[in-house]
């Protein structure tokens, strides 16, 4: 391809518009399902089906441990696993902005091939646009994904029952720390990447574990702290951290403390925060342990039925501090 | 000889103060018959005799009440002859349930009769640990429900033995009708948790303990506490690492007067309250630096110019001072609150085992239960007057009272630290005993069940609770789910309120409100405000000026956050900021950049007129303290350093720095306190070697004078000439005097705080008058 930069007739629907699909995500995407017509055709799974679609804007665009395609394909088949289904198809629309280099364009489809294969996903039908100039930063990607649902396992926010057990599949924080750190200009040193994860495999090993599973839901904006805030919500039952079993890289935890900002509210996208009873608990982490992106595992605290819809940590030196409703501005409440 | 009958009913705290058998004495004394009975709300009595007799009567009763007694209002009425029953004799009857005004008395610390009888080995109450008669002992921790009557306390498991009942049914005798009386052979009893000793050896054992240089956790009347021997460095130290608490003081109990006075300066107004039958902490000045007779072990309160003392209230801690076990103690023991951080104090065994077990050597409990908790209060003096830090026991929940006609029920449910609770009824305002931060799940739970526990003992059903503008706060979220209609009310509004409320105050006031922070009503972080207030509302005609708080609540911890911040706030460019924070030592370079970069970019960052961060900050670049380890560290030290210098006497005068230009107004539509222009005035100083106790002193007295010119602004756009100063800043007595004085200069009439606190655990007073006041409004619009 002779443009080094993405250009208005890329997006003109012409000979442009078809080299660019053809060049960059034909050659990236290519499976059995991938359609140029207007429409997939595929087999329905069987049993029931997941959809799911979310929409992917993060800057910058590539950040350390992955980029905007990795993050657009975890995103939407992480939001699959946690509905215990797995992946099947995808399907990805780009609005990409004028004068975007054409090098990063592949270098974000290469990173959606090589996730989506490894999430077992076929993308299958996809959409370019291209934006003027300012109006939009970069490359925006939309995915939505449709999953099959494994029989035998019902999990859903609203199943949190006291005496469960709450399990985090890694340390936390990490991806929303990376993408402070690349945004501003802090100066800080820090060795952080992203987690940025495709988590099926480790849903499904979790599974074939036990069925025995109350909640299964992707830390992602808001982090490990918001996620557990709707649970004790939609589940009315509440939940009791023990800080000091909260998995948090050294890293994480110094840049937070200098910006004042509490890990558990960072963003993640390749962790998931597990309900199940608790003497499932030690079973599903030895399992999550052997998995690629749940080595540092960990109980983190229980679900009780005291104190519904609030989130208690139980710290080191023995408090009991009810933590702030995510939400809102970061005010400082101490006098 | 014509015979009178008159029915007279007596209000005020007079239930469990020997009220009933006073009056029996005073009617046996003027040969009058009749009758008294406590009727829950007041106590009701029927007297008959001649007019002369009666009279007389009365006259006792007005002159000569018993005498922890505060009667509030006596009604007499006339019984028409025909209408009067005859009576034989006088006579107290059993106590009545009627339905009206209640006041319950604050506990009572032990009487000097009771103390010499403990002490009296012929005595049958002799080193009784829970003696008592109706000047002494507690009320309102025991109490369940009104009116005050043993089965309605929770000594109602203890029937009394027939030599105590004897003496609570004489009049001629000190217990005659008094609740709680008991003795060795039928009263509660102290144990050691965990160990087999009861009684005197449980006593014993902890006397050894502490002598020992142990720690133990020792159950008194409005919870636990934990008790070492306040001389011993070692022990202390080790009670400080064991709490987690670095440098916070520690409260003090001294043997006696003569122990208090080897150690701190006594006033004489000092030693009433010392001595009085509140027995609260007093914060008092030490006598002098490191002088040959004082024996407090250094870490109790680390580089504080004074200490928290009070005197032994409940028996059991006199036993500990002295008993007859030969062992001898130290006559100065720690007394801190026995509870872990964040939790509210401890009252019963299961929580003392969960929470005190690992803090301490030996825990020495009792089997009288505490029914609502009650922290020591804490009192500072200002002007030879109290002025108080914390409210709690002996004090609350005595109301107070305005002179408006005011009708309804409120309840105001405080702010998140230092949270107390205030019940509002007509015109009577009851502050709860101190209930704590209410970031920990244990304090907010007590909070909810004390505010249970008190509409249960008032009888209150209230018609709206109010609560404080913050969206996040705890205490917000305990209002909303009472199930009652919900009003805010600004937190800085709310401290102005409580000092016109607890000052009587009825015209429109202009309120400084000196504190640390609070939400504004623009979503702003607001605390160093002038408010024209009335109870009705209040416009923000001035402020500080505003600067970035970066950092959330570790802002609120480390003031060189706000230092570099208003740094950087005024020199707008990074090189420049640098420079002047190295050479400060605020932070490190890398600090630095992320302050800049947060500010730059508004991460975790908001404009804040927070007056307590204010002084973190000046305390961070005077090099007096880069941050606190607990609440007011930094702004405390700063007073010192100032208090220091000022007494050194190297003041030239009334030295205002001139190019300070106090005030400016054209920014905003407020007028604006100029204390950025303070703070880069100091950091100059500072860089230029001025020594940073003066710098300290010259920082409060700008900022005052920059206070009274706002004031003098408001003054002449309002018209109001009343003050109000308010704001958990105005704990700093050098600040608050040098305000006052000026204020004063300037012919501003000045209401202070004095038995309502001016920080956080006095805004509830203020929310429930709001609250009041609003539904008089609300009434007279329907
Ligand atoms: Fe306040
Ligand atoms: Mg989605
Ligand atoms: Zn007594
Ligand atoms: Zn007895």
């Amino acid at each position: 391809m002779e443009n080094k930069t993405v250009t208005m007739a890329h997006g003109a629907g012409g000979k442009q518009t078809s080299e660019l699909i053809d060049q960059v995500f034909k050659a990236h995407f290519a499976n059995a399902d991938l359609t140029a017509d207007d429409a997939a055709v595929l087999t329905p799974p069987v049993g029931r089906m997941a959809v799911s679609t979310d929409g992917f804007i993060v800057s910058p665009a590539f950040f350390p441990g992955g980029n905007i395609g990795k993050l657009s394909i975890c995103g939407t088949v992480n939001d699959l696993a946690c509905m215990g289904a797995k992946p099947l198809y995808l399907t990805c629309a780009f609005v990409i902005e004028e004068g975007f280099p054409m090098e990063k364009l592949e270098e974000i489809a290469s990173a959606m091939e090589k996730t989506a294969k490894e999430a077992g996903v076929h993308i299958v039908s996809g959409d370019t646009k291209v934006a003027g100039k300012g109006q939009v930063d970069g490359v925006f990607i939309t995915t939505t994904g449709i999953g099959e649902i494994q029989d035998g396992v019902t999990v859903g926010g609203e199943l949190a029952k006291p005496g469960d057990a709450i399990i985090v599949t890694g340390d936390i924080g990490r991806h929303g720390c990376t993408i402070l750190l690349e945004r501003e200009d802090f100066g800080i040193e820090a060795d952080v990447t992203s987690d940025c994860a495709p988590l099926w495999g480790t849903v499904k090993a979790v599974m074939d574990t036990t069925h025995n599973l109350h909640v299964i839901r992707d830390a992602t904006r808001g982090g490990v702290g918001t996620v557990l805030y709707e649970i004790a919500g939609q589940s009315n039952v509440g939940i009791r951290l023990n800080a000091a079993a909260v998995p948090v890289q050294p890293e994480v935890k110094g840049v937070c403390g200098m910006l004042g900002l509490e890990p558990l509210y960072l963003a993640c996208e390749g962790r998931l925060v597990i309900m199940a009873p608790k003497e499932e608990a030690e079973d599903i982490v030895e399992t999550l342990r052997k998995c690629p992106y749940s080595a540092e595992a960990a109980i983190i605290g229980e679900v009780i039925a005291d104190e519904p819809g609030r989130v208690v940590m139980e710290t080191e030196i023995g408090t009991q501090a009810l933590l702030p409703q995510p939400g809102g501005e970061l005010l400082p409440r101490i006098c | 000889m014509s015979e009178v009958t008159k029915r007279i009913r007596v209000y005020g705290i007079v239930q469990g103060v020997g009220f009933r058998p006073t009056v029996s004495r005073h009617a046996v004394s003027n040969g009058i018959c009749g009758n008294v009975c406590n009727k829950g709300p007041y106590v009701e009595i029927y007297a008959q005799g001649s007019g002369a007799q009666v009279d007389g009567f009365l006259k006792d009763l007005e002159e000569r009440p018993p005498k922890r007694a505060a009667i509030l209002k006596i009604n007499t009425e006339d019984i028409p002859a025909e209408n009067a029953p005859q009576f034989g004799a006088f006579d107290i009857i059993e106590s009545e349930k009627t339905k009206g005004e209640i006041f319950v008395s604050p506990d009572i610390a032990i009487c000097d009769e009771c103390k010499e009888e403990m002490y009296n080995s012929k005595d049958r109450r002799y080193l009784h640990p829970f003696i008592n008669c109706t000047c002494c002992g507690p009320r309102m921790t025991i109490l369940d429900s009104l009116p005050y009557d043993r089965e309605r306390t929770s000594m109602k498991e203890f029937p009394m033995c027939p030599d105590c009942a004897e003496e609570y049914d004489d009049p001629k005798t000190r217990r005659y009708d008094a609740q709680p009386v008991c003795c060795n052979a039928c009263g509660p009893e102290v144990y050691l948790i965990g160990r087999g000793e009861r009684g005197r050896d449980a006593i014993t054992y902890t006397r050894k303990v502490i002598h020992d240089g142990g720690i133990v956790a020792i159950k008194g009347i409005g919870g636990f506490h934990l008790c070492c021997d306040a001389t011993n460095e070692e022990t202390v130290s080790r009670l400080r690492m064991l709490k987690h608490r670095p440098a916070k003081p520690f409260a003090v109990m001294a043997k006696d007067e003569t122990v208090v006075k080897r150690e701190c300066i006594v006033t004489p107004e000092q030693e009433q309250i010392l001595t009085g039958h509140q027995k609260p902490i007093l914060l008092l000045d030490r006598r002098s630096n490191g002088g040959q007779t004082e024996k407090l072990a250094p870490s109790v309160a680390p580089g504080n110019p004074k200490v928290g003392v009070m005197l032994p209230y409940a028996p059991v801690q006199l036993l500990l001072f002295q008993y007859d076990d030969g062992i001898e103690m130290p006559d100065l023991l720690v007394m801190t609150s026995g509870n872990t951080s964040g939790a509210p104090i401890c009252r019963d065994d299961e929580e003392a085992i969960t929470e005190l077990s690992h803090l301490c050597d030996a825990i020495l409990s009792h089997n009288r239960k505490i029914r609502i908790r009650a922290d020591d209060t804490v009192m500072d003096f200002y002007k030879n007057e109290p002025y108080m830090i914390r409210r709690s026991r002996g004090y609350a929940p005595l109301p107070f009272m305005t002179s408006t006609d005011w009708k309804g029920q409120v309840l105001a449910v405080g702010g998140e630290l230092k949270n107390t609770f205030c019940i509002g009824v007509d015109s009577r305002f009851y502050p709860s005993p101190y209930v704590g931060d209410l970031e920990d799940l244990r304090t907010v739970k007590a909070l909810q069940e004390t505010i249970h526990r008190f509409q249960t003992l008032l009888e209150v059903e209230p018609q709206v609770v109010v609560c404080d503008l913050h969206p996040k706060y705890n205490s917000t979220v305990v209002a909303e789910n009472l199930g009652f209609p919900v009003i805010q009310v600004q937190h800085h509004y709310a401290h102005v309120l409580s000092c016109m409320t607890e000052n009587d105050c009825q015209e429109p006031v202009i309120g400084v409100s000196f504190d640390g922070t609070g939400y504004g009503t623009d979503e702003t972080i607001w605390g160093g405000e002038i408010l024209l207030a009335d109870y009705q509302n209040f416009i923000r005609f001035g402020s500080i000026t505003p600067f970035l708080q970066i950092g959330g609540d570790a802002s609120a911890k480390e003031g060189w956050r706000i230092a570099v911040s208003m740094i950087y706030g005024y020199t707008k460019n990074r090189e420049k900021a640098w420079e002047i924070i190295e050479k400060l030592g605020l932070c490190s370079e890398q600090e630095s950049k992320v302050q800049f970069t947060m500010a730059d970019r508004k991460i975790n960052a908001v404009m804040s007129t927070s007056a307590g961060r204010l002084f973190d900050a000046v305390s961070a670049i005077l090099g007096i303290r880069r941050q606190s380890s607990f609440e007011g560290e930094a702004s405390t030290a700063l007073q010192f350093a100032a208090e220091e210098f000022e007494q050194k006497g190297k003041l030239k005068g009334n030295e205002i720095w001139d190019n300070v230009q106090p005030v400016i107004s054209e920014l905003e539509e407020r007028c604006l306190l100029n204390t950025e222009a303070l703070v880069k005035q100091i950091v100059e100083a500072k860089l230029q070697g001025t020594d940073s106790g003066e710098l300290a002193y010259l920082f409060h007295q700008t900022l005052a004078e920059q206070i009274v010119v706002a004031c003098i602004e408001a003054r002449k756009s309002s018209g109001r000439n009343k003050t109000a100063l308010s704001g958990g800043v105005f704990q700093n007595r050098l600040l608050l005097h040098l305000t006052e004085e000026r204020l004063g200069q300037e012919g501003f009439e000045v209401l202070c705080h004095h038995m309502i606190p001016p920080n956080d655990g006095g805004i509830a007073i203020g929310q429930a008058a709001y609250g009041m006041n609003r539904l008089q409004i609300a009434e007279k619009e329907i």
